[in-house]
């Protein structure tokens, strides 16, 4: 697979799991939500560095063209 | 840095009713500090956010269970020096363990399990050392992303994931070693190694979808790793990745080619290829200048070498093909029956 399918599924993957924690933050007991809205900070981060390296393939591809 | 250490160490018992990331941010707690897991069952996910905390268990029954609705088990985000030890993690809907930035962590001996996402997830972290964790059923065993470099995973074994065994997601993941992990029925690869100078050393890969991916990069070592019983591709080097070496490696019962090589100045020496469902080792339509020697390869159908390259070197190959009635699926249904066998075994030492 080429990095940028790879990028893209990875993506995917994580745009879907930040969707379905911020909808199941309501189940979360109160005492324990700060470490989840961390842990959703660190995948948020994850997210917006992958896309960037998408970007920078993206611009790196149509230089080549 | 002097310390008197009996000042300023600790061994703190902690019981599951405890919050744990409340406890290492309070005053009771310095780097240093070990955190004593008392066995029991543990509902939450624990932020450590102090360098040098040891988070130990007592016993082989502390359990973190997420009850799939906690992300991660552990967050150690931009610390230093951290050690989980011994600990089972179950049902959370991220990582079991997730490292952001930081560097020094020790993950150690842990079982994980059900995780929507990854057994160990490394981002942009270096020099962590992750050693016989016993990973089932995540996406990736373990996983090392965002440029995550000089990482130890070593003796771990990684079952039934959904993608990878073990994974070094991009170029930038580089110089990370993979020593004798075991990779068994995982649905992609065994190990997908993106970046440059990896080194992949007495794996255990068996019945996984894929064995070996090398992309992006160059100069990775692949050292005496056994694959077995792959599926959908054996051991593949993408085009432009150069340099790689692939030595002293057993490469047996896969359903397709033993190596495909697509890649530019390999070395591929010193391998034995035998029983596999398609060439032993292919040369592909862009491979230049790689040195193919002293390999034995056996029975492997339609045929042991295919060179589609260019100025591809083939030295001291020894070739045998298929003795007479003999097809890789005979030889093969009794290797796999007793590899089923030894996996059962395969989890001993690790607990």
């Amino acid at each position: 697979m080429d990095a940028k399918n790879k990028i893209e599924r990875e993506m995917a993957r994580t745009k879907k799991l930040i969707e379905d924690s911020e909808n199941i933050m309501k189940q979360v007991p109160k005492h324990l939500k700060p470490n989840q809205e961390i842990a959703l900070k660190i995948h948020k981060r994850k997210l917006a560095s992958l896309e960037q390296e998408l970007m920078k393939l993206e611009n790196a591809n149509s230089t080549d063209k | 840095m002097h310390l008197k250490g009996s000042d300023f160490l600790a061994v703190i018992n902690v019981t599951p009713l405890m919050d744990i990331t409340s406890l290492i941010n309070s005053d009771n707690v310095n780097e240093g500090d070990v955190l004593l897991l008392e066995e029991g069952i543990y509902f939450q996910s624990v932020a450590v956010l102090k360098n040098n905390i040891r988070i130990v268990a007592k016993g082989p029954g502390v359990i973190f269970d997420g009850k799939s609705t906690l992300l991660d088990a552990f967050l150690l985000p931009d610390v230093v020096g951290v050690m989980i030890e011994g600990i089972t993690i179950r049902h959370y809907r991220a990582s079991g363990i997730l490292i952001e930035f930081g560097f020094g962590h020790r993950i150690v001996n842990n079982k994980i399990s059900n995780m929507i996402e990854h057994g160990v997830e490394v981002m942009s972290s270096r020099d962590n050392l992750i050693w016989r964790n016993e990973i089932n059923k995540c996406y990736d065993g373990v996983l090392l992303i965002e440029g995550s470099t000089n990482n130890w995973v070593i003796e771990n074994i990684a079952t039934e994931c959904y993608g990878d065994g073990y994974e070094a997601f991009l170029a930038p993941d580089s110089n990370n070693a993979f020593i004798s992990n075991k990779a068994i029925r995982n649905r992609n690869n065994g190990l997908e190694i993106y970046g440059t100078n990896n080194l992949l050393m007495n794996n255990l890969l068996i019945d996984n979808g894929q064995g070996v991916i090398i992309n992006e990069g160059n100069s990775s070592v692949a050292i005496g790793n056994i694959i077995k019983g792959t599926r959908v591709g054996t051991y593949t080097i993408f085009d432009g990745y150069f340099n790689h070496f692939v030595g002293g490696n057993n490469i047996t019962c896969n359903r397709r080619e033993g190596i495909e090589n697509n890649g530019q100045f390999d070395v591929i020496y010193n391998n034995e290829i035998s029983y596999n469902g398609d060439t032993g080792i292919l040369l592909g339509t862009t491979s230049v200048l790689n040195l193919v020697m002293n390999n034995k390869l056996v029975c492997n159908i339609p045929e042991n070498i295919d060179d589609r390259g260019i100025d591809n070197y083939l030295i001291n190959n020894i070739e045998k093909p298929c003795d007479p009635c003999e097809t890789p699926s005979d030889v093969c249904d009794n290797r796999l029956n007793e590899v089923d066998n030894s996996i059962d075994g395969s989890k001993e030492g690790v607990d």
